[in-house]
């Protein structure tokens, strides 16, 4: 393998997260030679907030470690409640950004303590179980809820908030669907090994996905036996959580872009997932899928199958260098713990059919 | 996949339209020591700021999480004791432990009564009754077969025909000395002398005579005394030999009769003995059972808070401890996010500078009222001149340590927080817009000193975000081995550290 040069950015000021072999080898290095090696890492990719670490854990969950203990996801009780508490926040907020008022003036004291005072420890008391339902179901709230793709807001508010009756008690224990439902930021880079037959073991591997994570990728660059790359599909009218005004389609397009057309990557096979495919065709009931795509048929856009056909031909446009036979797409719904398991064994089977044709 | 057709890729971004995102806190312009409420008033102390709120809530939360309370039962109910002087030393008996032990005795007392009960149960039911009463009823049978026998040869037999008697013969010896060998098999199987002196004296004694009766007659029979035989067996003392027999064997009849009567009531005893000793059983150790389980529930409770306190100060003990913060830092390098721990480090230190910073105000302050008494009688000047030569040090040593926070709030900026900083973290732009703008306060003059809170929710967040890899550090063989062995050569298992 030739020398890696690492370049933090492009002209524009970009991250670029990517290794750029310095020689000429056409193949990029040795990458994808491992028909004969007992374990088979394969990396989970694609921009922040894409399911990447919420597959992990349903991968763990498959496997019996990790959150499958009480231990373990007792821990986890904090990130659940601020996320809870993150949402409040985040919808309050919204409702005075987009100039929606609060309708009943118990929510807005509510609303008040959440922004100035209320802490996580406040959620083991019921009655804010009581008070932050009540607020989530203001119309207030509600009417700024459905404008959530002009601010930042985590994909399962509507869930936790539909279950404070739970959350907000001092004996709560986070179920496992809580946690796969609790966004946490990644960072850094975590693995998990496990047997897949035939003497080998899979190794998979979690990576952050934010701009700043994406310099992390590159240690795994040349061992790398396959690529996962997760995009969301319902992320086509969100912004970026580290950059407001940069496009999450653009980004995950961009990022795709450099590591599928990576020329270390040319022989390994490639496993592009459309995840959140639940949430997408929630979306596109009550929003517009063509607005932000001109060249799709307005006519269609309410039609999940071909909303994703279109972006499938999106990203699949994108790939210059890689050999199409070695890439597989298939869609996902992360949080779906059957839909997971099916859809990871369909992606571990592609894999392993990669590395036996090699 | 091959055969993708190819799209334009005409796409617009929403940053185009009308769309401008928000993030929390943003647009309600809130400070950062405002916006840093939302998060718990626990978290914030234990995963924070060490210099402004670590000494009491560390504290008490230590004591939470004590290893020498977390034996201890939770509650008043379970802390009562009886103390117990034995041989083999002092037992202390908790209300628990003492619902406990009765209810274990109360289950062995149970079990010894249902254990004798069985036995009983098992002695009475062992009895051979039914047994006896099949013999009686194929001794009748065979009885009444040989009689017709004797008697049909007796009336339809004829005389010096050898083969007919011998046929007779054979049928009647054969169920004879069956119905014999019943009658002894009866015999043995009953186990009271009584019965079992008059059922010899009456059924087998008779059974005998009959026997010998009848073959005289067949004998008779064969030998042309046809009259003579009907006679005998017509006769008073044959009739009286029979009834001798079937009364015999009534009366064993009745003597079963009457013992299985006794052994239903013996049954229904054993049966009732039975369910009292169940209901008294269930009466007393049902209602330990429902403590014992609701406690055992409680207990758990209180474990898991215990668990959860302890979670929550874990980052800050390991952070707190030379050893193991070098182990955190070596596991954080192996996970590829050390840039993290090294932004706590990087504000722990900018807080000590604030730390330092305001012990130099307050000195300063301090020293201004005396200089101002000493030198009340001194002309202006040479009292100006002596202030200046004696805060100079002091003021000097300020200025430095407020362009050392300056310089560290800086590196912290760029380094950290930047998206372009060689070590950039995972956070909100909010955050990163909190912090310039501090810097470009106190840049304008706008602000005199950097405020010690200014990195207090940035800290947070990073010891949340870190929350994944602490977990997964306390998991590690490391951190096992350090809890366990106190003296671990950290620069050892810096030297053995693989390659991620």
């Amino acid at each position: 393998m030739g020398n890696i040069v690492v370049s933090p950015h492009d002209k524009e000021g970009q991250h670029h997260m990517m290794a750029t072999p310095t020689s000429n080898n056409p193949n990029g290095g040795s990458a994808a030679t491992a028909k004969n090696k007992s374990e088979i890492t394969v990396l989970l990719l694609g921009a922040g907030e894409s399911g990447k670490s919420t597959l992990f854990k349903q991968v763990q969950f498959f496997h019996g470690v990790g959150i499958t203990h009480d231990q373990e996801r007792i821990e986890l009780i904090e990130i659940v409640r601020l996320n809870v508490l993150e949402n409040a926040k985040n919808l309050v907020a919204a409702t005075q950004h987009l100039n929606i008022p609060i309708e009943q003036p118990e929510n807005r004291e509510t609303a008040k303590l959440i922004i100035n005072s209320l802490n996580t420890n406040d959620l083991e008391d019921p009655s804010w179980s009581k008070r932050l339902y009540s607020l989530w179901k203001d119309a207030g709230i509600q009417k700024a809820y459905e404008n959530r793709e002009k601010f930042q807001l985590y994909d399962s508010t509507e869930y936790l908030f539909e279950n404070l009756d739970r959350i907000c008690s001092d004996k709560y224990v986070p179920t496992v669907v809580d946690v796969i439902r609790t966004r946490t930021k990644t960072i850094g880079i975590t693995d998990m090994k496990f047997d897949v037959g035939d003497g080998k073991q899979l190794r998979l591997v979690d990576v952050g996905g934010q701009r700043n994570e994406r310099r992390k990728w590159i240690h795994f660059f040349n061992t790398v036996d396959a690529v996962v790359f997760l995009t969301s599909l319902s992320e086509f009218d969100l912004n970026l959580y580290e950059d407001n005004g940069y496009w999450r389609v653009k980004e995950s397009l961009r990022v795709f872009n450099e590591v599928v057309n990576n020329a270390l990557f040319y022989k390994v096979p490639f496993v592009l997932l459309f995840n959140k495919r639940d949430l997408f065709e929630k979306k596109i009931a009550t929003k517009s899928f063509s607005k932000y795509f001109s060249g799709f048929n307005e006519a269609e856009e309410k039609n999940p199958v071909a909303c994703i056909e279109y972006m499938t031909k999106l990203f699949l446009n994108e790939i210059t260098e890689h050999p199409l036979d070695t890439v597989s797409v298939k869609t996902l719904s992360a949080i779906d713990h059957d839909n997971s398991k099916q859809v990871f064994e369909e992606v571990k089977q592609f894999i392993m059919t990669q590395q036996h044709r090699e | 996949m091959n055969n993708t057709t190819s799209t334009s890729s005409q796409i617009g971004s929403p940053s185009d339209k009308p769309h401008s995102p928000i993030t929390s806190g943003s647009h309600l312009n809130l400070p950062p020591n405002q916006i840093s409420t939302q998060v718990s008033n626990k978290k914030v102390v234990t995963i924070a700021s060490p210099t402004t709120t670590k000494p009491t809530v560390t504290q008490s939360q230590v004591n939470l999480v004590n290893p020498s309370e977390s034996g201890r039962s939770g509650s008043s109910f379970s802390q009562s004791k009886i103390t117990l002087r034995t041989c083999c030393g002092v037992v202390e008996l908790t209300s628990m432990k003492l619902a406990c032990l009765l209810g274990m005795m109360v289950t062995v007392v149970g079990l010894v009564v249902l254990a004798a009960v069985a036995i009983a149960a098992f002695i009475t039911a062992s009895s051979k009754s039914t047994d006896i009463l099949i013999a009686v009823g194929k001794v009748t049978s065979l009885f009444e077969s040989s009689n017709s026998l004797v008697l049909k040869y007796t009336f339809v037999g004829a005389a010096a025909d050898l083969s007919m008697y011998n046929s007779y013969q054979f049928n009647y010896k054969n169920s004879t000395q069956e119905m014999k060998t019943l009658l002894q098999t009866i015999l043995r199987n009953l186990d009271d002398a009584s019965i079992q002196k008059t059922f010899n004296s009456t059924s087998i004694e008779a059974s005998n005579t009959l026997d010998s009766l009848n073959s005289q007659t067949m004998i008779m029979v064969f030998q042309d005394q046809k009259a003579d035989a009907q006679a005998k067996i017509s006769s008073d003392s044959y009739n009286t030999i029979l009834k001798t027999f079937e009364g015999g064997l009534d009366q064993l009849v009745s003597f079963v009769q009457t013992k299985e009567k006794e052994k239903d009531t013996q049954v229904l005893a054993i049966t009732l003995v039975q369910l009292v000793v169940i209901v008294v059983s269930l009466f007393v150790i049902l209602p330990i059972i429902v403590f014992v389980f609701t406690y055992a529930i409680n207990r758990d409770s209180l474990y898991l808070d215990k668990i959860r306190r302890a979670n929550a100060i874990m980052l800050m003990d390991t952070m707190e401890d030379d050893g193991l913060r070098a182990l955190f830092k070596i596991h954080c390098e192996k996970e590829k996010s050390v840039e993290n721990y090294l932004l706590l480090e990087k504000i722990q230190y900018f807080r000590s500078l604030c730390e330092r910073s305001l012990d130099l105000q307050m000195r300063l302050f301090g020293d201004n009222n005396v200089l101002s008494d000493i030198s009340s009688d001194i002309s202006g000047d040479s009292a100006q001149s002596s202030k200046k030569k004696k805060e100079s040090p002091l003021e000097k040593e300020y200025a430095e340590v407020e362009a050392k926070k300056y310089e560290v709030a800086f590196e912290i900026f760029t380094e950290f927080l930047e998206v372009t900083g060689d070590m950039a973290v995972n956070i909100s732009h909010v955050l990163v817009d909190a912090v310039k703008d501090k810097l470009d306060k106190f840049n304008d003059k706008q602000i005199e000193t950097l405020p010690e809170d200014m990195f207090n929710i940035l800290e947070k967040e990073t010891c949340l975000v870190m929350m994944d890899t602490h977990h997964r550090f306390k998991q590690s063989l490391a951190f096992q081995r350090e809890m366990k062995i106190d003296k671990i050569k950290v620069d050892k298992l810096k030297k053995k550290k693989v390659d991620f």
